[in-house]
C-alpha cells in the first residue's frame, strides 16, 4: 500500500523523490506532479478510492498556514462528503481516503525576510539551505566558491529592483541566484546538484518537511 | 443498457456489486481480479448459458443475478442445478431463456421476467464473447452473413472500418474451395486494387482476424451487448488506436454497450483518446477489480476524465490496489 504524494512543479518532484528515497520511503510513496492538471483534479478522481492516503504539498505563497487550509477546505468541500478531522488533515467520508496538506515554504525565516521575499515556495527551503551551506555556491564556470551567497543577494536585489521586478518570491530570487552563481542547466537540474551527497532530512532548512511527511504518514499507519 | 451487476457465488466472487456501467466500460485489475467473471456473468443469457452455467456450478448449487436496466427495468434471475427432476419454471417468462433450459439439460431456470422489460430481454439474446478462442473456433463467417443478410447493407461499413484499421484492400468475403478447386473449402477475403488477389481468412494473422471478429459481430448484434476480453491481445500497438477509435464509433453510431477487460495501460490510453476525440468521453468508464481475502469483490470506478487527469499525471490505473488499504473486515459492498 503507497501513499500518493502530490507536488506542485517538476523541480518539487526531483526534491521530494530525493528527500522521501532519504527517508526510506521510496517505496511507500509514489510522487504526482499536478502543475499542469490542478490538484484538486487529482483529489476528486482519488477520493473514491478506498483508504487512499493522499499527501498534499502546496507552495504558502504570500499566505499563511491557517489561510492555506482555510483555501483548501473551501476547494475540498466542493467534492462533498469531507470532513476535516484536525488541523491540515481531511476525510473523505464514503471511502475512508485521507488527505494531510503540508504547507511548503518558511515564512518565519529572518534571512528571508530580510531579503524582501514575501512569497513561499520550495526555493524558500533551498534558499536557506544555500546560507547554510555557502561552500555548495560554487561559479560553474569558473569553479570560484562564492562564499557569501546571502551578502550577494543583498547587494544584487536591490540593483534589479531598480529596474522594476518586485522580486518579492523565494523562487524568483533562487533565480537570480542561480544566475549569479552561472549555473547554465535548468533549475530541477542545478537542485539534483546542490543536494548531491547531503542528507536532505537532516538538513535543518528541509527538516519541517520531512517532519510533517513522516507525521502524515504515521497517522495514516496508525 | 446494463447499469449495475450484482452477483452472489459466481465463481471466485462471494459477493459483488458493479454500479454505474456506461455504454463502454473498461474492467482493469490484476489476474484473479473477477475480470472475466463479470464478464460471463453477462454471457449468461446469450445462447450458451446452459453450457456455461454447466461449467460454472457453485458448491452452493445458486446464483443470483440481477440486472438493473438503464430505464430503471430489473430482471432478477435465480438459477438452481437440479439433479432428480428437470424443472421449468418461468413467470411471464422469456422464451429464449425457456427454450435453454431443455430436456439435455439438467439446468432449473427459475425467472421472473414482466412483459414491459421485453426489450431489455431482447438485449441479451444479442451478447457477444470476444476472446481468443474465436481464433480456433471463429464465428466470423456466421456474424458476417448476418451482416449480409440485413436489408442495410451493415457488411460495407465492417468492410471500411476492417480497411482503416489495419490498411487492407478487403473487397469482400465469400466461401470457397481455396487455394485451387481441389482445396477444402474456406472464407477467402477478396482483396482489391492495388493487391487484386485473394487470400483465405485462416491465414491471416491473429489480431487481424480478431479484429475483423469483433467488428463483425459488433455489427451484427447492433445494439446489444460486446463483451472483449483483452481485445489487444496480437494486435500491433499501431492498430490499437484505431481499434479503439472505431469501436467507440460503433458503441456511438449502433448503440452497442461494451465492456471489455484489459491488461494494456495503451489500451486505456486508446479508448481515453478516441473517446474524446469523437465527443464520447461521458460514455466511457474504467472500472478497477479486486477479489478481496474474503471473497467479496471490491470495485473501484473513475469517470473518463478523472480518468484522463490521472492519465496525464502519469498514475497506472492497473496498479490502483498498491494505493489502497485493505479493510481489516469484510467490506459490504
Amino acid at each position: 500500500m503507497r501513499a500518493i504524494v502530490m507536488v506542485e512543479g517538476p523541480s518539487d518532484k526531483v526534491f521530494f523523490e530525493r528527500l522521501l528515497r532519504l527517508m526510506g520511503l521510496g517505496q511507500a510513496v509514489e510522487i504526482y506532479e499536478y502543475s499542469e492538471v490542478g490538484y484538486l483534479k487529482i483529489i476528486r478522481a482519488q477520493s473514491n478510492l478506498p483508504g487512499a492516503q493522499l499527501i498534499l504539498l502546496r507552495d504558502l505563497g504570500s499566505a499563511t498556514g491557517e489561510e492555506l487550509q482555510t483555501e483548501i477546505d473551501k476547494n475540498l468541500q466542493t467534492l462533498g462528503k469531507v470532513k476535516q478531522v484536525e488541523a491540515m488533515h481531511w476525510l473523505f467520508v464514503e471511502s475512508g481516503a485521507t488527505l494531510h496538506l503540508i504547507p511548503v515554504g518558511l515564512p518565519d525565516d529572518d534571512d528571508l525576510k530580510g531579503l524582501g521575499i514575501r512569497r513561499h515556495e520550495l526555493e524558500s527551503h533551498l534558499l536557506r539551505f544555500l546560507f547554510d551551506h555557502p561552500e555548495k555556491c560554487i561559479h560553474e564556470r569558473t569553479g570560484c566558491p562564492i562564499a557569501k551567497p546571502k551578502k550577494l543577494l543583498q547587494e544584487i536585489l536591490p540593483i534589479i529592483r531598480r529596474y522594476d521586478p518586485p522580486l518579492d518570491s523565494a523562487k524568483d530570487v533562487f533565480q537570480v541566484l542561480r544566475g549569479a552563481l552561472g549555473w547554465t542547466g535548468g533549475p530541477s537540474n542545478w537542485i539534483g546538484k546542490l543536494l548531491r551527497d547531503v542528507k536532505i532530512e537532516c538538513e535543518p532548512a528541509f527538516q519541517t518537511l520531512a517532519e510533517r511527511i513522516k507525521q502524515a504518514l504515521s497517522t495514516e499507519n496508525s | 443498457m446494463i447499469t449495475k451487476l450484482e452477483l452472489e457465488n459466481w465463481r471466485g466472487i462471494k459477493r459483488g456489486v458493479i454500479e454505474g456501467f456506461q455504454r463502454i466500460n473498461v474492467l482493469v485489475g490484476r489476474n484473479n481480479s473477477g475480470k472475466s467473471s463479470v464478464l460471463e456473468a453477462i454471457l449468461l443469457f446469450n445462447q450458451s448459458a446452459e453450457k456455461l452455467l454447466l461449467q460454472r456450478r457453485p458448491k452452493q448449487g445458486w446464483i443470483d443475478f440481477i440486472f438493473i436496466g438503464q430505464d430503471g427495468a430489473r430482471v432478477k434471475v435465480h438459477t438452481i442445478w437440479g439433479t432428480a427432476e428437470r424443472l421449468i419454471k418461468a413467470d411471464g417468462a422469456s422464451p429464449a431463456l425457456v427454450a435453454k433450459a431443455d430436456d439435455a439439460s439438467p439446468v432449473v431456470v427459475v425467472g421472473n421476467f414482466p412483459e414491459s422489460h421485453s426489450k431489455l430481454m431482447a438485449t441479451f439474446d444479442k451478447v457477444v464473447l470476444i476472446d481468443d478462442r474465436q481464433l480456433s473456433e471463429p464465428n466470423l463467417d456466421e456474424w458476417y452473413s448476418q451482416l449480409l443478410a440485413r436489408e442495410q447493407r451493415l457488411d460495407k461499413e465492417w468492410i471500411r472500418l476492417v480497411n482503416e484499421i489495419y490498411g487492407l484492400c478487403v473487397e469482400y468475403l465469400t466461401r470457397m474451395k481455396f487455394p485451387t478447386g481441389e482445396s477444402p473449402e474456406r472464407l477467402v477475403a477478396v482483396l482489391g486494387e492495388p493487391e487484386n488477389r485473394a487470400v483465405a481468412v485462416e491465414w491471416l494473422g491473429d489480431g487481424v482476424r480478431l479484429g475483423m471478429t469483433v467488428f463483425a459481430a459488433g455489427l451484427a448484434t447492433e445494439g446489444g451487448i460486446m463483451l472483449l476480453e483483452e481485445p489487444e491481445n496480437h494486435q500491433h500497438p499501431s492498430a490499437l488506436f484505431a481499434l479503439a477509435r472505431s469501436l467507440v464509433k460503433l458503441s456511438q453510431e449502433h448503440g452497442n454497450q461494451i465492456f471489455t477487460t484489459t491488461h494494456s495501460r495503451e489500451w486505456m490510453q486508446a479508448l481515453l483518446k478516441a473517446a474524446t476525440e469523437l465527443e464520447f468521453v461521458g460514455a466511457l468508464k474504467f472500472f478497477h477489480l479486486q477479489i478481496l481475502p474474503d471473497g467479496n469483490l471490491r470495485v473501484r470506478s473513475l469517470d473518463a476524465p478523472d480518468a484522463q487527469v490521472l492519465e496525464d499525471i502519469g498514475y497506472d490505473l492497473r496498479f490502483d490496489y498498491e494505493f489502497a488499504k485493505l479493510p481489516q473486515k469484510a467490506e459490504q459492498p
